[in-house]
């Protein structure tokens, strides 16, 4: 089995800088480099978002998130893994998780950054907690009030 | 007479021994705390620290039902054997990324 390529691992407070799809350590050899960009998005099951808090437990993520990249450089021969993510509250528009990858040939890198996602979500102890802009109801309060109001709508008078 | 002798063997071979335990985001929301302290009996594998943080955190049942246990930053079977000095975590369901 070959080396993995050069891995690198940060976990910043608050939101990442602006983009930087970029890897100095592979200039020159890699044919492809791919970056993707977690962002907090606004609408979480349909509830408005303020921010989501980010919480790790943090020896450890930095060591299974070197694991995954070092696990994934080795199976899909890649030149080199930059994986950067977030603690703490970061607001909606902005980014709290960055991979970029790059490899000789574009299918690698493709193929390797879905692959390193789903593993990130199963076993990097990180966890986000949303922040809502109104509390949301409960499922039951909800359920009432859509019917409650679906039914105000049937009423001769409206009401 | 058997018994006997049974019994002063398990009463010198019973070895206590607490544990503290490591909790992150819905495990310690559950808890309402960020560490719990459980007492193993002679039996210090994280099989059996499982069911003793069930009994004895009712709260963290739901999380140990996909929680996986850490010892040493490192994800744990049941028949790991817990040492004294070791860093163990509930890791809850995680939800990164």
């Amino acid at each position: 089995m070959s080396e993995p390529g050069a891995i690198q691992v940060v976990i910043v407070d608050g939101p990442l800088p602006a983009h930087t799809c970029e890897n100095e350590s592979c200039a020159g050899n890699a044919g492809a480099v791919v970056c993707f960009d977690g962002v907090v998005r606004r609408v979480e099951d349909g509830h408005d978002l303020v921010a989501l808090e980010y919480e790790a437990y943090e020896p450890m993520a930095e060591q299974e998130l070197t694991r995954l990249a070092q696990d994934i450089a080795t199976t899909h021969g890649l030149l080199a893994i930059d994986v950067w993510h977030s603690r703490g509250r970061i607001a909606v528009g902005e980014t709290s998780f960055r991979l970029v990858i790059a490899s000789a040939h574009r299918r690698e890198a493709l193929t390797a950054m879905g692959e390193f996602i789903d593993l990130l979500k199963k076993d990097v102890p990180i966890w986000k907690h949303a922040v809502f802009a109104t509390k949301p109801l409960p499922h039951c309060d909800e359920f009432r009030a859509r019917n409650e109001k679906h039914e105000r709508k049937q009423s001769p008078d409206g009401q | 007479m058997m018994f006997w002798v049974w019994n002063c063997w398990a009463q010198c071979t019973l070895e206590y021994m607490d544990v503290t335990v490591l909790l992150f985001g819905p495990a310690s929301t559950a808890a309402g705390t960020d560490r719990v302290t459980v007492c193993l009996e002679s039996d210090h594998t994280v099989g059996s620290l499982r069911d003793a943080l069930a009994a004895q955190y009712p709260a963290l049942e739901v999380v140990l039902t996909w929680g996986r246990i850490a010892v040493n930053q490192k994800y744990a079977p049941s028949i790991t054997v817990i040492k004294a000095d070791d860093e163990v975590a509930l890791v809850a369901l995680v939800s990164g990324g």
